[in-house]
């Protein structure tokens, strides 16, 4: 069953665009990435599908979750839904927990308000499980503590736990990783897996990092200037890119083997929001960009293997 | 607790759970932590306060006159404060102005603080047009110096402690507003309001959960110190005769009475001044060190 459902998504914030007509659909216990630069609006997008962006942004298209629309749900429904059927998994644990309360508190107080437990023992039980399912050693002690008693990584799982508490439909992490040693990286990417596997929970994550997109697998999105440009399976898309965006990502990562020589930047930087401009955003940036290029944004084509681009000159560039 | 974390890695939670987690703050809070001028500050107010409630029982009657005896210096036998103009005891008259002291300097902070503070978040909370026409409103009360405009309010209200309480009160409205709405503000754009709006978190349980809970340390501090700026305009007010009616002790009052005698028995003018001095940098010293101890926790 398909889990979330992102359809022509736009949201503008007056009048700049963040996010421009943006599709995915992502299916029950798959993974889908979102791969891009600051500012390419993927962390618009998550938000957009949380509907977490105050009263000036303006966000249009379908986002369907379990088959309910999102985006014409009242307040009352989106506190109900929020946190029971997507939860979020945010860059920063430090930040995204209480300093004054138990990380015990934390879960429990989630726990009871979309109804899982409604006792306080029972919740609190359930917590002490969580953590424990999360990889936290001694879980009955660390329910009690307070998130500066913590690490990093501790702090992150806290926060996994609190996502999958209500065993979510979908599950959104915006940069997870991010704020995390690379030793740590790998071991909560692998509890991302096995919690999917475990509660059959859809996963969108959004990374700026391509070596986290290739270790996760599934489908692969990689946005540029609010719009998703190049679409398809992780790993056939990373082996054989077919926009020249996707492209000069990939060239952009230092290749452990080399011991010297340059690194290969993609020249230029991307549109400023609210920037104009006419054709493929991508244009000016393009080593293959033709006068084509700048008359009319590409439309997205359809390729073979389930996949898609957003370029003119695909596939006859790589050739 | 360093050393913990190090030594187990960064996998391992540090030895600090339920039980390790409660003793540590018990630690923080703890007398043998406090600095030498906390203690000092908290003996004096534990003194006040203890005088304050058990006056009637510690000495005799304020208000007992006695004329052939009056003006007499400090040590007098039987009067170690010695008198007033009217013969009536020093110490007697100070213990019961306690009582009038605290009074003035708590009430009108605390009823400050339950509607500043209320004033304030919601200001915080509602954004735009909202915000900006409480925050005028208030800056209009700004623009006047507090204790003028204590003065001014006790002054249409009339003479007696209640009204200089209510005037009082109105004085600190817009700074403990202000410092709520600047709190409340501030925690608005913190991670972990959003994180418990992201997990189903209504307007409601964002107020009393994260909002109250993160604004009341830096509130509490604030107006601990202003418990001391209560007292000071408080006398200040006696002093000119807006407070209680003469016969009652009330420090402020008192200086007023004796300052006719300033240059034959300066030292029992100086009694109530600096008590009032004392319970007031006591209040300060008081807001300044929950400051620094609520730091470390943080």
């Amino acid at each position: 069953m398909t889990a979330l459902v992102v359809d022509d998504l736009r949201t503008e914030f007056g009048a700049v665009q963040a996010v421009r007509g943006v599709s995915f659909e992502v299916d029950a216990r798959s993974t889908m990435t979102l791969l891009g630069e600051s500012g390419s609006g993927k962390s618009v997008t998550v938000r957009s599908i949380m509907r977490l962006h105050s009263g000036s942004a303006h966000v249009s298209g379908t986002v369907t979750v379990a088959g309910t629309d999102v985006l014409s749900m009242t307040p009352k429904e989106l506190s109900a839904f929020r946190g029971r059927r997507v939860a979020l998994v945010p860059q920063d644990p430090t930040g995204a927990l209480d300093p004054l309360r138990t990380v015990g508190a934390q879960l429990v107080e989630v726990i009871r308000w979309h109804g899982i437990e409604s006792s306080r023992r029972a919740a609190r039980a359930r917590a002490t499980d969580l953590l424990a399912r999360v990889g936290i050693p001694d879980p009955a002690r660390a329910v009690g503590s307070y998130p500066h008693e913590l690490s990093g990584g501790m702090r992150q799982r806290v926060m996994i736990a609190i996502a999958v508490s209500c065993e979510p439909t979908v599950l959104l992490a915006d940069e997870p990783t991010t704020a995390l040693d690379v030793t740590v990286q790998a071991q909560i990417l692998e509890l991302f897996a096995d919690l999917q596997r475990e509660f059959h929970t859809a996963l969108l994550l959004i990374t700026h990092d391509v070596g986290v997109a290739a270790e996760m697998g599934g489908r692969l999105g990689v946005m540029y200037a609010g719009r998703l440009v190049e679409s398809g399976p992780t790993a056939t898309v990373l082996r054989d890119p077919t926009h020249p965006y996707t492209r000069g990502l990939l060239d952009c990562v230092p290749d452990p083997h080399v011991a010297r020589g340059a690194l290969r930047v993609i020249i230029g930087r991307p549109p400023l929001p609210g920037e104009k401009f006419d054709g493929c955003p991508f244009a000016p940036r393009c080593p293959h960009k033709t006068d084509e290029c700048l008359a009319a944004e590409p439309p997205t084509a359809a390729l073979p293997g389930d996949r898609a681009v957003a370029c003119i000159k695909e596939p006859a560039w790589t050739r | 607790m360093t050393e913990t974390t190090l030594a187990a890695g960064p996998l391992t939670a540090p030895a600090t759970g339920r039980a390790a987690g409660l003793t540590h703050r018990r630690m923080q809070w703890s007398v043998r932590r406090w600095p030498w001028d906390l203690r000092i500050s908290a003996a004096v107010l534990v003194l006040i306060v203890g005088a304050a409630l058990i006056a009637p029982f510690l000495v005799d009657d304020p208000d007992a006159m006695n004329v052939a005896n009056r003006l007499r210096g400090i040590g007098t036998a039987g009067h170690i404060l010695g008198t007033d103009a009217l013969g009536r005891d020093m110490l007697a008259r100070m213990v019961d102005g306690t009582r009038v002291t605290l009074i003035a300097g708590l009430l009108p902070v605390a009823i400050a603080t339950v509607v500043g503070s209320g004033i304030g978040i919601c200001a915080g909370l509602a954004r735009g047009r909202t915000h900006s026409v409480i925050m005028r409103i208030l800056d209009v009360f700004y623009a006047f110096p507090a204790v003028l405009l204590a003065i001014a309010i006790a002054a249409a209200l009339g003479s007696g402690i209640t009204n200089v309480i209510a005037a009082l009160t109105v004085a600190f409205i817009p700074p403990i507003a202000r410092v709520a709405d600047t709190e409340t503000l501030r925690l608005r754009h913190m991670d972990f309001v959003e994180a418990a709006e992201a997990s189903g978190a209504t307007r409601s349980t964002i107020v009393v959960r994260q909002v109250l809970p993160n604004v009341a340390p830096p509130l509490l501090v604030y107006c601990t110190a202003l418990v001391g700026v209560s007292i000071v305009y408080a006398a200040g007010l006696s002093f000119l005769g807006l407070s209680v009616a003469p016969p009652s002790p009330e420090w402020g009052l008192m200086i007023s009475d004796l300052r006719q005698f300033i240059s034959s028995k300066p030292e029992l003018a100086l009694i109530p001044a600096v008590a009032i001095l004392l319970v007031s940098v006591a209040f300060n010293v008081l807001g300044e060190g929950l400051r620094k101890l609520g730091r470390v926790t943080r």
